[in-house]
């Protein structure tokens, strides 16, 4: 089912939350809503399942305008952070929650409620454990029967909120890669939130990049991480060094105005001498030499400004590069924004 | 065979907690109580079923037993009342209501049942109303439902509010995301999360009203067969030096609310043991 927000302002007092919020999500797209926190996603998507009611705007799912259905109608299956599992019920019971409080007249039967939570139980591999009651359960798993739960209802859409916020690392890695496949054999639209954009990156088919309550940029990952449409779009993903001119020393570009370039530590290069005349000239404050990236914190000659270079193992110990010694650096690439002055912060 | 090994506690020593806690328990409550039965021993057992089965005794504990039951379900309906208007809104005065709610536990009981009487009597504030109503409250065993009421409020509110405070709101929004309407979300999630609590209090608030007599003896008359607690009668026995009459009175009451609370105790456990688990 597609999912279609327009103009969607909400504020909470006199904070602005959403400010004319207008999106469309295609169906069966699995679509991540990204986002440093404070940025408005987690309302948006509270907003989409009725679990909060916005001030101005529409939001139509499936053609059918649901701004005023109450949550109970507009039948979303929603994932929280905290997995929100009711702590007295087994994970049987759980699951079957959706099924039981029903209107009697769709109610399904006893048997079929069972093998349909048992259907469940064993697409989110947890055969066996429907007599457990949450609190026995790791979180990978407790997450994993709030998905069950929320599939249960045959939901027209499945909205995540940080769906992996609360799991370590390794069980995070397992999880998305499970929800992607996942989504694939379901094939139900999908809307999560994060603030990790790898996550965002390697999970969705399309982000949406939101920013003090404002949507940045809607794109494919590579889209997004190649094309950025703004300073904080490229920021947000990845590492930036920001350089101000004018000034000579980066890549071919002119130097006649003032402007602001961005370039990722991996694309800068490090020679010991001076290779080419337009060089930036550098001094070595810190190396980070763990795995097999090397991480060098430089600052710029005759000015005030720190930036990053990231380089192999390998390259490294070629170099052979000690703390505060100079060495110089070049751009393979410059991503330059046009119409941004000098004032505006990367980051 | 492998060795148990010991678990290390914060609280030094099984041995050492579990001493003090007999020694502590002993001194306060076994040792006294159990006097209770030694004094009462004095009496043959025909002359312990005399006094037990006297029709004025059995109507002191009907009253007793039946006025705290009652006060103490109205207590956990309206506790829990109290407890969710204090812990889900915001309101001007909050705090000084809070406050109110704890006033049962500090006031001398003996004022607490004079005014009581003043506010239900014929001529009082309200007992005026609902005289003309037909409705005695006052020198009425009605009215020793009011005071164990009175007095066993702030069980059920203050065992309910913190757990009310720790179900997340997010639980809710679960339920109502899966479906649930809202008497749905009550009863099948927040209720259950909240019977224990529920169950503490009104064992707590029960107990409140069989050991209650100052409030009680000024509002309900103490007459006779009608609004005469068992507290009341265990009094008057003492005064008129009938040792072994009074502890057989007291030996009864002790053993049947014994046996209650234990009764609320198991049932509480089970319904609560569940989810703690793990």
């Amino acid at each position: 089912m597609s999912i279609e927000v327009q103009g969607i302002s909400k504020a909470f007092g006199k904070n602005s939350i959403l400010r004319d919020v207008t999106l469309e999500i295609p169906k069966g797209e699995l679509v991540a809503l990204l986002g440093p926190s404070g940025s408005g996603k987690t309302t948006l998507l509270r907003l989409i399942a009725g679990l909060e009611a916005a001030d101005q705007g529409r939001i139509v799912i499936d053609g059918k305008d649901a701004t005023h259905t109450s949550v109970q109608e507009r039948q979303v299956g929603f994932v929280f952070q905290h997995y929100a599992l009711f702590r007295h019920m087994t994970v049987f019971d759980n699951i079957a929650f959706g099924l039981q409080v029903r209107p009697r007249k769709q109610r399904l039967g006893k048997a079929e409620i069972a093998r349909k939570v048992n259907d469940l139980l064993a697409l989110v591999q947890l055969e066996g454990f429907g007599n457990r009651y949450p609190a026995q359960l790791s979180g990978g798993q407790r997450q994993r029967v709030a998905l069950a739960r929320a599939l249960a209802i045959d939901p027209k859409i499945l909205l995540l909120d940080e769906p992996f916020g609360a799991l370590d690392a390794k069980v995070r890695q397992e999880l998305r890669r499970w929800l992607r496949q996942l989504h694939q054999t379901l094939e139900i639209t999908s809307v999560f939130v994060t603030h990790d954009q790898e996550e965002a990156l390697e999970v969705a088919d399309r982000i949406v990049i939101m920013n003090e309550g404002r949507i940045e940029q809607i794109g494919t990952p590579h889209d997004i991480y190649h094309y950025p449409a703004n300073p904080f779009v490229y920021g947000f993903l990845g590492r930036a060094n920001r350089f101000e001119g004018p000034f000579d020393g980066i890549g071919q570009l002119p130097a006649h105005s003032p402007f602001v370039g961005y370039v990722r530590p991996h694309e800068l290069e490090v020679t010991r001498h001076r290779v080419e005349k337009n060089a930036l000239q550098a001094t070595i404050q810190h190396v980070y030499a763990i795995g097999p990236i090397v991480r060098l914190d430089l600052k710029r000659a005759e000015a005030n400004e720190f930036f990053e270079v990231e380089m192999t193992y390998e390259r490294y110990q070629e170099l052979n590069l000690q703390p505060h010694e100079t060495v110089y650096v070049r751009p393979r690439t410059v991503k330059v924004f046009t119409g941004e002055k000098g004032l505006v912060s990367a980051r | 065979m492998e060795k148990r090994r010991k678990k290390r506690n914060v609280l030094p020593g099984f041995g050492l907690t579990m001493g003090y806690t007999l020694v502590y328990l002993s001194l306060l409550v076994l040792i006294p109580l159990s006097l209770l039965f030694v004094k009462s021993a004095s009496l043959s057992w025909s002359q312990f079923w005399e006094v037990i089965a006297n029709p004025r005794v059995l109507a002191a504990y009907r009253l007793s037993f039946g006025a705290s039951l009652l006060a103490a379900a109205l207590n956990t309906v309206c506790g829990l009342l109290v407890a969710w208007v204090l812990t889900r809104y915001t309101f001007p005065g909050k705090r000084l209501i809070d406050g109110l709610v704890d006033l049962p536990f500090a006031l001398p009981t003996a004022v607490a049942g004079i005014s009581l009487t003043a506010v239900y009597s014929q001529n009082g504030w309200i007992g005026r109303y609902l005289e003309a109503a037909g409705i005695k409250v006052a020198f009425a065993p009605l009215g020793v439902v009011v005071a164990l009421t009175f007095i066993g409020l702030p069980f059920v509110v203050r065992t309910v509010q913190p757990v009310l405070l720790d179900l997340e709101k997010q639980v809710e929004e679960a339920s109502a995301t899966l479906g649930a309407g809202r008497w749905q979300t009550f009863r099948r999630i927040i209720f259950p999360h909240l019977l224990p609590a529920l169950l503490t209090g009104f064992a707590l608030a029960f107990a409140r009203g069989l050991g209650e007599y100052g409030s009680v003896v000024f509002i309900s008359g103490n007459m006779p067969m009608s609004t005469e607690i068992a507290p009341l009668l265990i009094m008057t026995k003492l005064e008129q030096f009938d040792y072994a009459g009074a502890t057989a009175i007291a030996a009864v009451m002790l053993i049947a609310s014994f046996l209650m609370l234990l009764l609320i105790n198991v049932w509480q456990w089970r319904s609560g043991k569940r989810h703690i688990v793990g």
